[in-house]
Order: structure tokens, then C-alpha cells, then sequence
């Protein structure tokens, strides 16, 4: 039982490593604050995976638990700038050096701009960017597809607003 | 612009970007994390088991009425306060619901039962201090007469209790806010 437990964590791992570490930069943009909110998401993930009884899909459960370690790690924390990061991009080989700076910077103030969103809109606009449905998405908050709708089109509306003041 | 393009866009932003380089131990995190809270949970229990030992083992060495009324103070006051315990986390360990509504449901009930925790021990203190000081005066008035002592003894007593009263002040802020955080997610 361990055992499997144990191999269901690293394909896990393995599998939504990249997803929640873009999670975490979402909400911390300190590299060790980030790294340490991945090791509670992590942690939290483990604790919680002998509890799932596949009552959901295993992406649902493992966005479900993350955010709720988002939010908590954000109450804790308290308020605090959440910009101006460094976190490095993948380089794209094919584009020249100016089209991947200016790529680097609209990067950059898409994070900036997700990390200014208000909680509620920032967790249905990053569920939606890792190409979760609407009922997913519903599934991970708790809430019904219509209030997602709602949300989502608010979320998006402050999100091209802040982009706009970025640019 | 249609919306499905500028989402698809901001979707291939984001996920072009690369994962920290970051090293998770988690089983290891794991382990000491589970050796801390067992060591917590036997230490509270040690406490509660040495406090009762001792003031049977002590009201058994001075049979008198004085003392037999502390022995009674000590073993009523630990049965209210676990009692007290068990019913105020009711309902706060897990949540039935796994979402993040159900989530933050679970994180107000746990907030609101720590703000009761900290009203009981500051009735706790209260309580105390009421009995304590009263009693230290009278003992230290019969044993010590002198007013060194007495002030020694009082002031330590207050001041313990002032320790208490602190934390539980800075504690209670903490939680006010964090429940007001939890208003706030929830009013959006």
C-alpha cells in the first residue's frame, strides 16, 4: 500500500512538477519563498493522497490541494509586493535575440500582472491557463460553472486591464 | 481580438516558462514532520499525567485541607480545560468538502476555534490569578512575613500571567486577520 502510494507521488511528481512550480511563482516571486511554498504544496499533496479515492480526476485533486496550500501560505503570509521577479524562461532557439527579449518581457508582465490579480480571480485565471475546462475548474473551487463563467470573465477583463497599465 | 485567441495567447505564455531547479525531499520532510507532532501530542500528554502525578503524590505527603482544595483546583481545572479542547475542535480537523470552498470553510472554523481557545485561557488567566494571588499573599503572609517576599511571589505570579496575556493578544490579532483575509476571499 505504501508502496503504491508511494510510486502514485513520483508519477505525481513527475507529471504536475512543472504546472504547480508555475503555481507557486504565481504567489511568491522570491526564488527561496517560492521554492519553500513547492515544498508545502508538495508536502500537502503527499498527506492528502492516501485520502483520495478517485472521486474526482487525479488532476482535479492535485490543483485542489495546491491552491488551498496557495491560499493558506497567502494568509499567513500577509500582504506584501508580489512583483519583479526573475524567474528564467525557456529560450526559444527559433526566434533572434530581440523577438526573445521582447517575449521574455510580455512574459514577465503576464506574471507580474497574474500575481496583482485579486485571489479569486487569480485561481480561475491560472487554472484556466494550465487548460483546466469550466467544470474542472468548478470541481477545484467548489463553486458552480456559472459562478466560474462570472469569475472567469471578470478575471480576464482585470487581467488585459493590468497588462495594458505593463505595457 | 476574439477572447478564445487572447486566452490561448496568454496560455502559451505562461506555459512556456521553466521549472525552478529546486531539490524536494519530501519523504524526509515527511518523517520529521510526523516525529515532531507525536513528539508534541506525548510531550502534552507527559505535562497533563506529570501535573496530575504531582499533586496527588503531593496532597498524599501533606494531608491537609489546604492542600487537598489545590489537588481539587488542579485535576477539575486540566478535566474543564480538555473537555474544552475536544469540544472546541470538533469539526475542525477535516473538511467533508475537498474544494477550495469547502477549504476555506474549514480554515474559518479553525480560526474561530482558536479565537474561542484564546477567550477560554484568558478566563483561564483570570481565573487563576484570582485564585493565586489571594492565596500566594495569605501563604507567604504566614511563612515569609516580609514584603520582599510577598512582592517577589505576587509579582511573578503576575507576571506570568501578563507572558499569557501577550501571547494570547498577539495570537488573537494574527487570527483577526487571517479571518478577515478569509472575509475578504470569500466577498469577492
Amino acid at each position: 500500500m505504501a508502496g503504491e502510494l508511494s510510486a502514485q507521488y513520483e508519477r505525481i511528481f513527475a507529471e504536475y512538477r512543472a504546472a504547480l512550480d508555475r503555481l507557486a511563482a504565481s504567489y511568491e516571486s522570491v526564488p527561496q519563498a517560492r521554492e519553500d511554498l513547492m515544498q508545502e504544496i508538495l508536502l500537502a499533496i503527499w498527506k492528502a493522497l492516501p485520502r483520495f479515492r478517485g472521486d474526482c480526476s487525479e488532476r482535479t485533486f492535485v490543483f485542489r490541494v495546491a491552491h488551498n496550500r496557495c491560499l493558506s501560505h497567502v494568509w499567513r503570509r500577509g500582504k506584501r509586493p508580489e512583483t519583479g521577479d526573475e524567474a528564467p524562461d525557456v529560450p526559444d532557439t527559433r526566434s533572434g535575440p530581440e523577438a526573445q527579449a521582447a517575449e521574455n518581457r510580455r512574459r514577465q508582465a503576464l506574471r507580474d500582472a497574474i500575481r496583482q490579480l485579486p485571489l479569486n480571480y487569480r485561481q480561475v485565471i491560472l487554472l484556466a491557463l494550465e487548460d483546466l475546462s469550466p467544470p474542472e475548474i468548478a470541481g477545484v473551487l467548489g463553486v458552480t460553472e456559472n459562478n466560474v463563467g462570472v469569475r472567469m470573465n471578470r478575471a480576464r477583463k482585470a487581467l488585459r486591464s493590468l497588462l495594458e497599465k505593463h505595457a | 481580438m476574439n477572447l478564445d485567441q487572447e486566452l490561448a495567447e496568454w496560455r502559451q505564455d505562461w506555459l512556456a516558462q521553466e521549472p525552478s531547479a529546486g531539490h524536494f525531499e519530501i519523504r524526509r520532510i515527511v518523517d520529521r514532520q510526523r516525529r515532531r507532532m507525536a513528539l508534541s501530542l506525548a510531550w502534552r500528554l507527559l505535562w497533563t499525567l506529570i501535573l496530575l502525578a504531582f499533586s496527588v503524590w503531593w496532597v498524599w505527603q501533606r494531608w491537609t485541607l489546604e492542600w487537598i482544595v489545590w489537588a481539587a483546583v488542579i485535576w477539575m481545572s486540566t478535566l474543564v480545560t480538555t473537555a474544552f479542547v475536544i469540544w472546541n475542535s470538533a469539526g475542525t480537523w477535516t473538511s467533508l468538502d475537498q474544494s477550495t470552498a469547502g477549504f476555506v470553510e474549514l480554515a474559518r472554523r479553525r480560526c474561530l476555534a482558536v479565537l474561542r481557545e484564546i477567550r477560554y485561557g484568558r478566563w483561564m488567566v483570570a481565573v487563576s490569578m484570582a485564585i493565586v494571588v489571594p492565596w500566594l499573599t495569605w501563604d507567604f503572609a504566614i511563612r515569609f512575613p516580609s514584603l520582599k517576599a510577598l512582592l517577589l511571589g505576587d509579582g511573578l505570579a503576575v507576571g506570568f500571567a501578563g507572558i499569557y496575556l501577550i501571547g494570547f493578544a498577539v495570537w488573537r490579532r494574527r487570527k483577526l486577520k487571517e479571518l478577515e483575509e478569509l472575509d475578504r476571499f470569500t466577498n469577492l
